[in-house]
């Protein structure tokens, strides 16, 4: 049992890791402007949230046992449970947190993705069979299957509640800032809305509806960032040494504007292209390195989904599916990331008085879509990174 | 019936094969996994100038490359067991199933 609970503690050092690094790139989401409102990413969102629901409507139609509320009656297939692990995999903290931690401090950004994608093989080749085999739905029932009923079942909500409360806060206070940036709409609203639209999912389509909702905003978000990085590579006629060398000649030459001395900025300028950064003394890196493997091997929201397949075989096919997805995820966002520093950084539209991006660090992958798919695309990515959070909260529910 | 099953199962050799087999399987690709990730956290940690170096005239790092390996060997090495789990293992499971039913 305290290994579950070691599990979730891990798992919410790595949501605090996030955290730190959002902050580390200059992220300032308490003092946020609000911003004109823009209708197209909230038609965007309109449409995405309508569809969810009659998603919603037709799971709650065919949600009838326990079983179907759990687990979608274990009827995904392979594919589609990999879509929906994706889905749950690449919150709005590695979309935009890691787009930004790229942007900010270049390789130390690619350190983070690996640390993400490496506690998964882990969990399936050591853990995924033995909890499908016991055929239990939660945790907290392979944990109380074992030991005595009563105080593993109160010890497992208790620690449930406590992280998925702390996940949860985070989640909603980045969707309701994240709203006031982009839709321009009151953050009360934002936040109102947020737990309304989650508590449908849930309450009304169950494991179903929630799974369909992820694998929908998978597809979005893959689709997106997949066009973001296409354009970012095709302005370098797909030649990712162009790409990294004007990455580097911006960040000399934003060193250079900062009096730096020649020789010492562009030595910052290459710094982008190998670890430095917030990774300092070993002992950190180590601890960073663990965290980060074993927090991601803890998630409970992620080990459930084991259960929504239908055998083995498809369990194992939907981890194969989920680990191709998310580390051509990563890869994307490593492009996204190096792409803000040469399109946005460099551009004044995207910047304040002082040279920091307008609406703190985290919206670099934001301000990207805007400058290579203009306002049509900005619309499309708002609505995506709002729907992953949405997504995200509805499926740790 | 029901322990009579359970002990015909622990009977069957292919049972005890599958069992040793399956999780000796999944311990060397978990040490494997593990020694590739921390073998790169390691560099980060105590050797930062080696992942920066650079590699030809550009600006390209032997980082970048060493970077992307871990992400596709991540991808391979879960391939690598989901086909042999869904393959082998999954031949031994029936059998056993089959041999227990009789």
């Amino acid at each position: 049992m305290s290994r579950t609970l070691l599990a979730k503690a891990l798992g919410l050092m790595v949501v605090l890791a996030a955290a730190r690094a959002a902050q580390a790139a200059g992220a300032d989401l308490g003092q946020l402007e609000k911003q004109p409102t823009n209708w197209t990413a909230i038609g965007m969102f309109a449409a995405f949230v309508v569809g969810t629901l009659f998603i919603t409507k037709w799971a709650a139609a065919k949600t009838k046992s326990a079983a179907d509320f759990y687990t979608a009656g274990g009827g995904i297939t392979g594919f589609q449970n990999g879509m929906a692990i994706a889905g749950d995999y690449m919150s709005a903290a590695s979309f935009l947190g890691i787009s930004a931690a790229v942007m900010a401090g270049g390789y130390d950004g690619l350190i983070y993705s690996i640390g993400f994608l490496v506690g998964w093989p882990v969990v399936t080749f050591l853990l995924a069979e033995r909890l499908r085999n016991l055929g239990k739905f939660t945790f907290a029932d392979v944990a109380a299957f074992r030991f005595e009923q009563t105080p593993v079942r109160v010890f497992a909500a208790s620690g449930t509640l406590v992280v998925v409360a702390f996940y949860l806060i985070a989640q909603m206070v980045g969707a309701g800032q994240l709203i006031k940036l982009l839709f321009g709409l009151e953050y009360w609203i934002a936040v109102v809305i947020v737990g309304a639209l989650m508590m449908v999912y849930v309450l009304f389509g169950g494991m179903t509806a929630t799974t369909w909702v992820q694998i929908i905003k998978a597809c979005l978000l893959l689709a997106g960032a997949t066009f973001m990085a296409f354009m970012v590579l095709w302005n370098f006629g797909f030649s990712p040494e162009a790409m990294f060398a004007k990455a580097v000649e911006v960040k000399t030459a934003i060193a250079t504007a900062a009096g730096k001395p020649p020789a010492e900025a562009a030595a910052e300028g290459f710094s982008i292209m190998g670890p430095g950064g917030f990774i300092k003394d070993p002992i950190s890196a180590i601890s960073f390195g663990m965290a980060l493997m074993f927090g991601t091997a803890g998630l409970p929201h992620i080990l459930m989904r084991f259960f929504t397949v239908p055998n083995a075989k498809e369990a194992r096919k939907s981890v194969l599916w989920a680990t191709t997805w998310i580390g051509y995820f990563y890869v994307l966002t490593f492009i996204i990331g190096f792409g803000a520093i040469t399109f946005v950084l460099t551009d004044p539209q995207f910047l304040d008085a002082k040279g920091g991006l307008l609406g703190g660090g985290n919206m670099a992958a934001v301000h990207l879509a805007k400058a290579v798919g203009g306002n049509v695309f900005l619309g499309f990515i708002s609505a995506v990174a709002f729907a992953t959070i949405l997504a995200v909260v509805a499926g740790l529910t | 019936m029901e322990n009579d099953l359970a002990s015909r199962i622990l009977r069957d050799p292919n049972y005890q094969t599958l069992k040793s087999k399956r999780s000796r399987f999944g311990w060397w690709l978990a040490a494997a996994m593990m020694v590739v990730y921390y073998g790169f956290i390691l560099l980060v940690a105590f050797d930062k100038p080696f992942l920066a170096t650079r590699l030809g005239s550009g600006v390209m790092t032997i980082g970048m490359p060493i970077g992307l390996a871990v992400i596709v060997f991540t991808i391979v090495i879960t391939g690598i067991y989901v086909h042999r789990a869904n393959g082998e293992y999954d031949r031994l499971t029936d059998a056993i199933a089959k041999a227990a039913l009789q």
